[in-house]
């Protein structure tokens, strides 16, 4: 022990050491200079941001995933085999499952922030999710719910999520404790949670829902409308082509009376759509020209539907997953 | 069914065009207070072609960053709370700019590198996320970054003028600048790809250094004219340096 601490400092005197090095050069880090200790500070801030952002990131992909297995999920129902309820009873749930588990740790990292600094991070779960959270209720028959009832769902109270974030506030406040002896923003949180925990009852948290996110989530939802009208024609239940294709048309027109938006992803979206709705047109035509039965053998596949890359004769069901 | 999407739809155009009217308000105070920052800029310009005005064109500035904290009174008012980064967009680069100002502005008078709290406190705004309408770090370290561009035109200029010490000062300024930024983890924006350009500027700097030492430049000014030389603000820790 002796030896080593004589060695340290033959080191710190020779000026051979790490330490001791930064001190003599003009460009190496010196501690003792305000400006040093300024930059300190932000690098701390900066850290703490970045941190909290990759968080949301990684819950907004596990997100994603869990949404698009669902609406692969919500694929399967068919009218042959009678299976509507059951399966809307397991959507009903995972999807409740990723309110409980998710949502509420995006919401927990918001607390006390501004949300649109980190909207970035979760905009596609947030839309992939509302995604298949509309293509649920459009499955079960109910009618599609307005972006205020989901943000309502995306509210927690704080007895909400006190019973069941044991074990998640531990491992939340073990990612807040390494950063936490500089950066004001990190050790205001983390002073806040604890009080909220301890203290106000009423305290509320919510993982915002931008209703932008909504309507994009809505215009992908109509892709997969498209696939199911599709798929009811191969599973020759052409009646309900019609029905699908007249939601859609709703859709369109919905997104057509949106003016003014600020966004590239929007237009994008509008493009998509359309060739969605004109997909599933397609199908409704040929049903009333040939009849469900004709249109089931590809006759669809003609120069319009090749435009659009519609592949009737391929298994329809896969392509959940891609999109 | 089909109803509830016209509802959602119409109350989707009710948010944009709320959203809109309140970036127009926006959009109106912000054009002021860039003009005014425009001003700031212009007059801080006479700092490349005359040394004596120097402590005029920075209380001038000062008086004109006093407008734009009027301005950033008016738009923290208009911000609802919570919303600062969904209008952020709107403000970045002026604040990013009237920080470089400040920056500048303070270094001049005073020699040192201006700190957040105090760019802040300028502005009339806090650094405190939670208190609403603050100064942004990230528009903060893009502004200082200007900085560290307009310093480097500002020592060639100073030596045209016959300032030889100021190069040396700026560059030993630049340095610890260039340091401080070392110390952060940048992710890869816009700050990373401004602070990618900094080593150019420090680089600019050292090369002017290097021309003034090699020709002898340096000690000369320091022996004949010292007093002429260092004006009155020059902080006493670049005296320090001169000496070693």
């Amino acid at each position: 022990m002796s030896t080593y601490r004589g060695n340290k400092r033959q080191h710190f005197g020779k000026g051979g050491g790490r330490r001791g090095r930064e001190h003599g050069d003009a460009g190496a880090v010196d501690e003792n200079n305000p400006v040093i200790q300024c930059f300190r500070e932000y690098a701390a801030i900066l850290d703490a941001k970045h941190d909290k952002y990759e968080r949301i990131v990684k819950i907004s992909r596990d997100i994603t995933i869990e949404s698009k297995r669902i609406i692969f999920l919500l694929h399967t129902i068919d009218a042959r085999k009678n299976n509507l309820r059951k399966v809307c009873e397991e959507a009903k749930e995972r999807l409740e499952a990723i309110f409980r588990n998710h949502f509420v740790n995006i919401a927990k990292e918001l607390k006390d922030q501004d949300p649109y600094q980190y909207a970035r991070a979760y905009t596609n779960g947030m839309q992939e999710f509302i995604e298949a959270y509309t293509f649920y209720e459009y499955c079960s028959g109910k009618d599609i719910s307005n972006w205020d009832a989901i943000q309502q769902k995306l509210t927690y109270k704080k007895s909400q999520y006190d019973v069941q974030s044991d074990v998640e506030s531990a491992t939340e406040k073990d990612n807040l404790n390494p950063g936490s002896d500089s950066p004001l923003d990190v050790v205001s949180t983390s002073t806040l949670t604890t009080t909220a925990k301890k203290g106000s009852e009423t305290s509320e948290m919510a993982c915002m829902l931008h209703p932008q996110d909504f309507v994009l989530g809505l215009g992908d939802l109509s892709g997969e409308i498209m696939r199911t009208c599709v798929n009811s024609l191969g599973s020759g239940n052409s009646d309900s082509c019609f029905q699908h294709c007249r939601f859609m048309q709703e859709l369109y027109k919905g997104f057509l009376s949106v003016t003014a938006v600020r966004s590239r992803d929007f237009s994008h979206k509008m493009v998509t759509l359309r060739q969605s709705l004109l997909k599933s047109e397609n199908v409704c035509y040929n049903v009333t020209v040939r009849g469900g039965e004709a249109a089931k053998w590809g006759t669809t596949d003609d120069v319009s539907s090749a435009l659009f890359q519609v592949q009737l004769s391929k298994d329809d069901d896969d392509e959940g997953i891609f999109f | 069914m089909q109803n509830n999407v016209k509802n959602i739809f119409d109350s989707f155009n009710d948010y944009l065009v709320k959203e809109q009217e309140l970036r127009t308000e926006i959009r109106d105070i912000v054009r002021d207070i860039d003009q005014a920052a425009k001003e700031a800029a212009i007059v801080l310009q006479i700092i490349h072609s005359s040394m004596a005005d120097v402590p005029a064109a920075c209380a001038k500035a000062r008086t004109i960053f006093a407008t734009c904290r009027e301005g950033y009174g008016k738009l923290a008012a208009l911000i609802p709370a919570g919303q600062y980064y969904r209008y952020h967009d709107h403000w970045h680069y002026m604040t990013q700019r009237i920080v470089f100002l400040i920056a500048l502005t303070i270094y001049l008078e005073k020699g040192f590198l201006v700190n957040r709290e105090t760019a802040a406190e300028i502005l009339g705004l806090t650094i405190d996320q939670k208190q609403g309408f603050h100064l942004d770090i990230e528009d903060y370290l893009v502004g200082i970054l200007q900085l560290a561009s307009e310093l480097s035109r500002y020592a060639v200029n100073s030596v045209i003028l016959g300032d030889y010490e100021r190069p040396l000062m700026i560059s030993k300024f630049v340095a610890d600048l260039n340091s401080g930024f070392r110390l952060l983890n940048l992710k890869n924006d816009s700050l990373r790809k401004r602070f990618d350009a900094l080593k150019y500027d420090v680089k600019k700097i050292e090369e002017i250094v290097y021309d003034i030492s090699i020709r002898g430049l340096r000690t000369e000014a320091a022996a004949v004219a010292p007093t002429a030389a260092s004006s009155a603000t020059e902080p006493s820790s670049v005296e320090e340096a001169k000496q070693t």
